[in-house]
């Protein structure tokens, strides 16, 4: 291609032409010191905490310590290039990252800076890195479930739209893999998914990044890196900027999503690193003393919005997020139980608040004028999956034992599960969910409401067992039943099982119906079962996904489908 | 250049504010400020006085006589009074850090206020004398001008008030308009691709 002179000067000069020359009035301090990506800057009398700042060479940095003369920066960048005298400058902004619809199937840094070369990343919008957690009124509770895909979970340990499920284990115990697998099964239910990988391998992250485009999930998901080798400071904003990304879905898109921080022991880690630089005092294990803030506000972000109401004009379009068209109820809060508005703005948004709005509607005179509307953005929410590393197992340690009490469950991963074959490596004896069934569909409640202290006795007897003592009939049938249901709930990585997939297949192993079959046979058989089903009673499942529950006419005919099943499988092995 | 830990600059600005005071009592305020200002020039250019405030190897002693041997009587008895109290608290390593919260408390106390004036070429006196206005208009202290020549700014002035910067030069100009350029050129390049 032949260089077109002409055309790059006259785009020079127009740009030239078109600036407007502007006085640039700035505060400014001076770099006293700088190391390890903490800069202690002279000046700056009036910058705010966790204020914004640039630096002469154009890097960035947050102002986190105020001191009487001076204050602390940590670089978020390379601080290679800063030195002793160099100028800085408030900008007056809080840390910021890009978001919108442009930022899913990218993988960007904490600054929202892309690294997958594909190109910049052209967003209007920005939200701040840091925002107070909603508070009791806007919330609802956790109600709605949010499908692993992984049948040791969805049926033991449910996880609800809105809650915040730690994943907490030794490291090779397949923590990420579980993260990753909920998110390939969030393919087509409308969740936006954020993963955000601190101080992990940049190879690791690269084969996430590779799986997810495979199995067709980086089209709904937003990737946040800060690599082992990114400074410190990035990986402490990392997890607060793909919170950031994902509120912007939540709360202006009323839509549900799914955050993975992985791992918040290495943010934490990185966040001693610079507490420790900015001379802030040591606590236990050599974490500053607001290490449980550190992860608390960022957990708490993670919410379930309530849905909210009004009673609108007819011709007010679908989308309409205008809460003054609302129709005020002429008596306000103090109108009768049935039709009373949640709010002095008329609006409906507690639990049966779509019932009132629709009672009062139906109650106007003049009701073909006006129609019941749910606001579009709200009713959103972010349910959190924070990923713990333990040392040899050890729950008790600082990090662990705060971020335990912090979330609502955890998923404990074991390495001796691990390697005897069982995976995903769940501990179902101490691994629990706190929200528990009222996050399961009814069906997946009523089969395997059980299933958890069952196998918690199982291993119980188990290890009786091993004394080699006889065994009465009962006991035996009991430890036959817990051998098939652990090996019912292995599940190889990266193929999720469908809510229907995941109730025959449970339903098959409490109800003893896999009770006849040898151990080693019962996954072949539950998937030649579910590959039968699909092809020839494929209504079977299309009931049970419709209504979320196993009806008694769809349960006697699972139950001959199975039985006849069975007999053809054990003759052709 | 001079210590900047925290606990230091407090300490100075304890001792050169009471100097200060002292001097203003008597009314010597301004010929005490000129005295801690040569002391402060010579201590830049002999680098043995620095040694001698400085050094943690002479002792207190030692340093006492000195001080009296060379400066009583060449020095207003204030100034002499005020290095002897900064030795015998063992302070007279911050003497430079003293001199500074002296001539700035002083400054203020007049309604002064130091201003760094960058500019491309000499300022003329008329230019001086409109900045220093302007500077009254803005900040209402009188401006004590402290001009350095940079001819690398090709352009415009780069006017300093204590942590506030005004940048009104040519060479910040033609940094913004090279950055926009580079924005202009990613965006297109970017449409490119996607086109």
């Amino acid at each position: 291609m032949k260089l077109n002179v002409d055309e790059i000067s006259s785009v020079i000069t127009e740009e030239i032409q078109n600036y407007r020359s502007e006085v640039d009035v700035a505060e400014v301090g001076k770099v006293l010191e700088v190391g390890d990506g903490i800069a202690q800057v002279y000046g700056l009398g009036n910058a705010l905490a966790g204020e914004l700042v640039e630096f002469s060479n154009g890097q960035n940095g947050q102002v986190l310590n105020l001191e009487e003369n001076s204050v602390g920066i940590v670089i978020l960048g390379d601080y290679l290039e800063i030195r002793e005298g160099d100028e800085v400058r408030r900008t007056g902004e809080l840390l910021s990252v890009p978001v919108g619809d442009v930022m899913v199937g990218r993988v960007v840094d904490p600054l929202g800076r892309p690294l997958d070369g594909l190109g910049v990343v052209e967003s209007s919008e920005r939200r701040p890195l840091e925002i107070k957690a909603p508070g009791i009124v806007e919330r609802q509770g956790v109600t709605e479930p949010l499908m692993t895909g992984i049948k040791a979970i969805d049926s033991m340990i449910p996880v609800g739209r809105g809650q915040r499920e730690l994943i907490i284990g030794d490291r090779k115990t397949g923590k990420t893999a579980i993260a990753i697998d909920a998110i390939i099964n969030q393919k087509g239910k409308n969740v936006i998914c954020v993963y955000v990988a601190i101080g992990q391998k940049e190879s690791t992250v690269v084969a996430v990044v590779e799986k997810l485009r495979e199995h067709g999930a980086m089209d709904y998901t937003i990737v946040v890196q800060a690599g082992s080798s990114a400074p410190s400071p990035l990986q402490y904003i990392a997890p607060y900027a793909g919170a950031a990304m994902a509120e912007y879905f939540m709360y202006q898109r009323g839509m549900a999503t799914l955050v993975v921080y992985d791992d918040l022991s290495k943010q934490a880690q990185a966040y001693r690193q610079l507490s420790l630089l900015l001379k802030r005092p040591p606590g236990r294990e050599a974490y500053p003393g607001d290490v449980f803030y550190l992860h608390s506000r960022l957990l708490e972000r993670a919410v379930k919005m309530r849905d909210e109401y009004g009673v609108v004009p007819k011709d007010t379009p679908e989308d309409s997020t205008d809460r003054s068209l609302a129709r005020i109820h002429p008596d306000g809060l103090k109108a009768d139980a049935e039709h009373r508005p949640d709010g002095a703005d008329g609006l409906y948004h507690r639990d049966d608040g779509k019932e009132r709005a629709e009672a009062w509607h139906a109650s106007l005179a003049d009701s073909g004028k006006y129609r019941v509307h749910q606001y579009p953005d709200s009713g959103g929410s972010m349910t959190a999956l924070p990923i713990i590393e333990t040392l040899e197992g050890e729950v008790s340690a600082y990090i662990p034992t705060n971020v335990i009490s912090i979330t609502d469950g955890q998923i404990y991963l074991e390495p001796d599960l691990f390697f005897a074959g069982v995976r995903p490596a769940v501990n179902v004896g101490i691994s629990v969910s706190r929200v528990g069934g009222n996050a399961q569909r009814k069906g997946m409640k009523k089969i395997a409401g059980s299933l958890r202290l069952d196998l918690a006795s199982f291993r119980e007897l188990e290890a009786f067992a091993q004394l080699g003592t006889e065994l009465d009939d009962a006991t035996q049938r009991q430890l036959d039943r817990g051998e098939r249901m652990v090996e019912l709930l292995k599940q190889p990585q990266y193929t999720p099982y469908s809510f229907a997939h995941q109730l025959v297949s449970m339903y098959a192993g409490t109800k003893g119906l896999l009770d006849d079959l040898p151990t080693g046979q019962v996954l072949a058989f539950e998937s030649a079962l579910l590959r039968h089903i699909d092809d020839e009673f494929p209504e079977l499942f299309e009931s049970m996904e419709d209504k979320g529950v196993m009806t008694e006419e769809t349960e006697s005919s699972l139950v001959e489908v199975i039985n006849n099943f069975k007999t053809t499988f054990q003759a052709d092995n | 250049m001079a210590n900047r830990d925290e606990k230091s600059l407090a300490a100075a600005r304890v001792y050169g504010l009471s100097l200060l005071e002292l001097a203003e009592r008597s009314g010597a305020a301004q010929a005490l400020g000129e005295e801690l200002l040569d002391l402060g020039q010579l201590l830049d250019r002999d680098e043995k006085l620095r040694a001698f405030f400085g050094s943690p190897l002479v002792d207190a002693d030692t340093r006492r006589g000195m001080i009296e041997k060379t400066f009583r009587g060449r020095a207003s008895d204030l100034l002499v009074d005020g290095l002897q109290v900064l030795n015998r608290h063992g302070r007279i390593s911050l003497l430079e850090n003293v001199i500074e919260a002296y001539r700035t408390g002083y400054q203020a106390r007049q309604g002064h206020v130091d201003v760094q004036v960058r500019s491309a070429v000499p300022l003329s006196d008329g230019q001086r004398r409109e900045l220093a206005a302007a500077v009254n208009a803005i900040d209402g202290r009188t401006a004590d001008l402290i001009e350095t020549v940079d001819p690398s700014m090709l352009g415009g002035l780069v006017v300093r008030i204590g942590d506030r910067k005004i940048d009104t030069s040519v060479a910040k100009d033609l940094r913004t308009v090279r950055a926009q350029l580079a924005d202009r050129a990613a965006r297109e390049i970017l449409a490119d691709r996607v086109a």
